[in-house]
């Protein structure tokens, strides 16, 4: 019985065991920052083989919904990190645009990463984004778009921002597949990247 | 159940069963019953085969779509509810299903049908579409300039980037404005270069529900019946929304012979190549049964570069070709994303590679996507000439899939390491004079030199 099991159980997607093992680990004196750290290097080695087609998203899936399940038992043992509580994410697939795959990835790989997601899902309406921004305290608002004639959904966004003088309080992410650095900059957005790994790395960089 | 009881199909978006967000049905249900039917059906890949020759293969990859789209059903966006179908309801619309259309009219009217493998009979319908945005000025001009190609039996327009200065935008006046703008200068365009009777794929600029409908016209726009094409997505993946449903109910009741755009994502929810096949397949089933539409466009496309022409995309859609053409009647065409852009070899290789893995499978050409689908005016009619013109020599000199095999294995050496490149060429305003709306010298040569090529391969070009 040991952290190597819980991260076996996380790959494996079977959170009901992860957890029922999670709780027994902490009531034997096993340290919950232990636990997450060993969590955190799986999902990461996960996203590394993601990258590299050796998993894929299903995999991914289901090992994220178990570190969901499993965090929600470790967050109340896990004391406040040295450099300060996991950053916080909107992230969301703008007005009029239904596809959510690109997004969802993005949002897996960001929680694995050790930010906090709040996933507003598809079609989502710049306002409903201001506000979860506003309530949430955000640190980055992650706007996907698919199609060219919903990439216009960023740039709104970013204008809506920029009228409630509430633009550089956090970072505006976009992405998608039509998307691009040069549109990025045209838009005022403060990030691009060319998948979520990229966006990841980028965050945490500018982050800190 | 029949295609057209449509109300019987629109009522289970509000009677199925109930999951209260898409993720809690793709954990419970989607991703089980994937990794379920790929086993219990034997569905494997190689990793290096482009071209399949196994029948059995071709036919367990059908019972699997089958078995998955009856298992799984379709996710409602809008009502949380699974649309799901019996298998009874499935067999009634795969046996009524009609194998073939006329479309268009005058000396553009044509067959629209299933292939079979090696088919010896029919050729493949070359419907050209470049898949790309183009600048509102010269919208028309680019249709225009692919009307004129010899062998286009139908085509699908260039979208339109702007209306009156602004970036056409979805569920906005600018994008039904848009949509109306591209049907105006389609027929505008079919007339000026000797075809206004031509079957057309319309509009692509319109992506909202009210924009197809706004386009919809019969003096002006796109007009009804068997003369013109619509289409209507199965989003990503398994999954509709009021607003597709209400899409097919407009065609449907407009009465064009529309189809179901559909795109399996390699390395997304139905995982790797296996899964991704059994996914493409049961999404033409799924839209016949769930939109009544009449054909399907199939891009299983690449997670990371968005193309269509990787060895293993390719494998797929031999695959997927060969397991609808040996069971069912369903009409289906294969849609060509490029990695690279027009004005480069790459380019040239990606379409022959489609062409030939497609064609001896029973597929139909749709094509030909550059760049990646990312930028606009990237695209001109000189790939697409190219890659029908592979595809109609494929037909005509019967090529075998043992044959087709041996070349796609040859030419994936020339552009496979290149895929990870950004090799996205020039503008359609650099490769064709806009005015004589015919590819610069510079360009026909290359493109003759590509043709060279591959004759010396031993594809026979039938002019």
């Amino acid at each position: 019985m040991s952290i190597a099991e819980v991260r076996q159980y996380m790959v494996d997607g079977d959170g009901e065991a992860a957890v029922a093992l999670t709780n027994k680990l902490l009531s034997e004196g096993t340290q919950a920052q232990d636990i997450m750290n060993g969590l955190t290097e799986e999902m990461g080695i996960l996203g590394e083989k993601f990258e590299n087609f050796e998993v894929f998203l299903p995999d991914l899936m289901i090992a994220g919904d178990a570190f969901m399940q499993i965090m929600s038992v470790l967050k109340e043992h896990l004391v406040t990190a040295a450099d300060g509580p996991a950053k916080t994410v909107v992230l969301g697939t703008v007005k009029g645009d239904y596809h959510d795959i690109g997004k969802n990835i993005v949002g897996i790989v960001l929680q694995a990463s050790g930010f906090n997601v709040i996933d507003l899902g598809a079609d989502v309406d710049p306002v409903a984004y201001l506000e979860t921004a506003r309530k949430e305290k955000a640190d980055v608002v992650g706007l996907s778009a698919l199609m060219t004639t919903t990439m216009p959904g960023q740039e709104e966004f970013i204008k809506l921002v920029k009228d409630a003088g509430e633009k550089g309080k956090y970072l505006v992410c976009v992405g998608g597949a039509p998307t691009s650095v040069e549109w990025a900059e045209r838009i005022g957005a403060d990030v691009w990247s060319f998948d979520a790994f990229e966006c990841a790395a980028k965050l945490k960089k500018l982050l800190g | 159940m029949s295609t057209f009881r449509m109300w019987e199909v629109f009522a289970k978006a509000e009677d199925g069963p109930f999951f209260k967000d898409q993720t809690e049905w793709m954990l419970k249900s989607f991703i089980p019953q994937m990794k379920r039917v790929i086993k219990e059906h034997d569905i494997k890949y190689d990793g290096k085969s482009i071209v399949n020759q196994d029948d059995a293969l071709a036919d367990r990859t059908w019972e699997a779509a089958k078995d998955f789209f009856i298992s799984v059903g379709v996710y409602n966006q809008d009502t949380h509810r699974v649309m799901k179908f019996t298998e009874r309801e499935v067999n009634e619309v795969l046996y009524t299903k009609q194998p073939k259309y006329m479309i268009g009219a005058g000396h553009d009217q044509r067959w629209f049908q299933m292939r079979s493998i090696e088919d010896r009979e029919r050729r493949p319908f070359h419907l050209f579409s470049p898949d790309a945005n183009f600048s509102t000025d010269i919208h028309k001009k680019a249709c225009m300039a692919y009307l004129k190609e010899p062998l286009l039996d139908g085509l699908c327009a260039p979208l339109i980037e702007d209306f009156m200065g602004r970036k056409a935008t979805s569920q906005s006046p600018t994008e039904v404005a848009a949509a109306m703008e591209h049907a105006m200068n389609l027929r505008d365009a079919q007339r000026l270069v000797g075809r206004p009777d031509v079957w057309t794929v319309s509009v692509g600029t319109a992506e909202s529900a009210q924009a197809q409908i706004a386009a919809g016209n019969p003096v002006w726009g796109v007009r009804q019946s068997h003369l013109d094409g619509r289409m209507v997505s199965i989003l990503t993946e398994m999954t509709t929304n009021n607003a597709m449903l209400n899409k097919s109910l407009h065609y449907r009741s407009y009465g064009n012979v529309f189809g179901n755009l559909c795109g399996a994502i390699f390395g997304g929810h139905a995982g790797g190549t296996e899964g991704t096949l059994v996914l493409q397949t049961a999404y033409n089933i799924e839209g016949a049964c769930l939109y009544g539409s009449c054909w399907a466009l199939n891009f299983p496309f690449h997670l990371k570069w968005q193309s269509t022409t990787t060895r293993q995309l390719l494998w797929l859609q031999s695959v997927l070709s060969q397991a609808l053409s040996r069971n069912s009647n369903l009409i289906y065409m294969n849609n060509l994303f490029a990695n690279a852009g027009p004005g480069t070899e790459q380019l040239y290789w990606e379409c022959a590679n489609h062409a030939l893995a497609t064609e001896c499978c029973g597929g139909n050409p749709w094509g030909a996507a550059t760049c990646r689908n990312k930028f606009t005016d990237m695209a001109t009619p000189l790939e697409s000439r190219f890659y029908h013109e592979v595809s109609e020599a494929s037909f005509k000199s019967r090529l075998s899939r043992a044959k087709c095999e041996e070349l796609c294995q040859k030419i994936m050496e020339k552009y496979e390491k290149l895929i990870p490149i950004d090799n996205y060429g020039k503008r359609i305003q650099e490769v064709y004079d806009m005015d004589k709306l015919t590819p610069r010298q510079e360009y026909l040569d290359q493109y003759e030199r590509m043709r060279d090529e591959l004759c010396a391969m031993g594809v026979e070009f039938p002019y």
